[in-house]
């Protein structure tokens, strides 16, 4: 298909989107003009891009050493800082205290 | 002999004067429209869906669709008189309103290669056929598509016929169907130990969700001497009722078959 022919359909599909008389018919309206915005190599008008989830690195550790390595790392802020804890319960994840974690960028 | 379907959906007005197989006036006044099936083609080894759509359309939300062919030549305007093959499509569909309706769809009015948008909105589609042809030709030059507006393709009319893909149909919503007359015959030889049969499933909203699937079908069969089997007995199908038509040989040799269905649609909320 002709480039002119693909901008045609696009200019007709942004028509639809703006004319769509139910949300549901925009959305699919929404779907057709991104699907041919992509034909043309073009990065699609109005996607959304997804929200970047920050996630925690898991890291395999069989023999238990890391785990050990984390207790000894936790006891030894927890002389320094008798006051202070390392860990607190959010949402029912155990999220580690800012003290903490400065406690940890230090002992690198 | 290919597997093809024809379909044909007549309002009232058009079988009215007709006490067609004894309806009650109660019905005919609910909208109420006939839906005729042809099927016809060659049963082979296996069970086949007769000539089913590329894809299925069946959406909650009446949307436009796209409309070429693979070929100039069919084109709607031009003439007089007017050039080109096919000119424009008739579909059978479902509206934003839930209603089975016959639509008129023009291709492009100079090249047919160019996709032309149709100028109704389509929550389901069932079948599409020429309905109007020009000086050149009377049958597509090219195959006739008619495609989401994204492209997925949902029923073709091929090069040189006039009969677009799709035998099946889902009720619509407020809707309600009933099969009051089918028939299958061999066309052809059919020996002794040879025949064929056709299975109607009809798979309505609970049976798809349980997948209890077992009874939901028809068998029309023919079979050695018996070359013509005939029924009129009623099955009424709920809305949201998918009804699809699969061919299988019943012992040796590959056959032709005729089949017609007569469906009856009403509206009932």
């Amino acid at each position: 298909m002709k480039k002119s022919d693909i901008e045609e359909i696009i200019e007709r599909r942004k028509v639809l989107v703006e004319t769509a008389t139910s949300e549901d018919q925009k959305k699919i309206y929404q779907g057709y003009l991104e699907f041919w915005q992509e034909k043309l190599g073009g990065k699609p008008v109005g996607k959304v891009a997804e929200p970047v989830v920050e996630t925690e690195e898991l890291i395999d550790d069989p023999t238990g050493v890391h785990e050990q390595l984390k207790e000894s790392y936790e006891e030894l802020f927890k002389l320094e800082n008798p006051n202070k804890q390392a860990y607190y319960i959010r949402e029912g994840k155990k999220l580690k205290t800012k003290a903490y974690t400065e406690f940890l960028n230090k002992n690198k | 002999m290919a597997l093809k379907c024809r379909m044909r959906l007549y309002e009232p007005e058009q079988w009215q004067g007709f006490n067609l197989f004894g309806i009650s006036q109660g019905i005919i006044m609910s909208k109420a429209k006939l839906l005729h099936i042809t099927l016809a083609g060659t049963s082979t080894a296996g069970e086949t869906e007769i000539d089913p759509l590329t894809a299925k359309t069946q959406s909650t939300t009446a949307v436009i669709m796209e409309m070429d062919s693979s070929n100039d030549e069919d084109h709607y305007a031009g003439g007089p008189p007017a050039d080109g093959a096919v000119r424009s499509v008739n579909t059978i569909g479902v509206d934003g309103n839930n209603e089975p309706l016959n639509r008129t769809e023009k291709l492009h009015d100079t090249l047919g290669t160019t996709i032309r948008d149709t100028i109704n909105l389509y929550m389901d589609l069932w079948h599409t056929y020429a309905n109007l042809w020009g000086s050149a030709d009377l049958d597509a030059t090219g195959t006739v598509d008619i495609s989401k507006a994204d492209a997925t393709l949902i029923g073709r009319i091929a090069a040189t016929a006039n009969e677009g893909q799709g035998s099946g149909f889902k009720v619509p919503i407020g809707w309600r169907a009933a099969l009051i007359s089918r028939s299958l015959q061999a066309i052809g030889s059919q020996a002794a130990d040879e025949g064929k049969y056709i299975k109607m499933l009809y798979v309505d909203e609970i049976d798809v969700l349980n997948d209890v699937r077992a009874f939901n079908y028809e068998i029309l069969e023919v079979y050695g001497a018996v070359r013509r089997v005939y029924d009129q007995s009623v099955i009424i199908f709920d809305e949201k009722t998918e009804v699809t038509f699969f061919i299988n040989r019943s012992d040796d040799g590959n056959e032709d078959f005729e089949a017609h269905y007569y469906f009856l649609l009403w509206k009932v909320n």
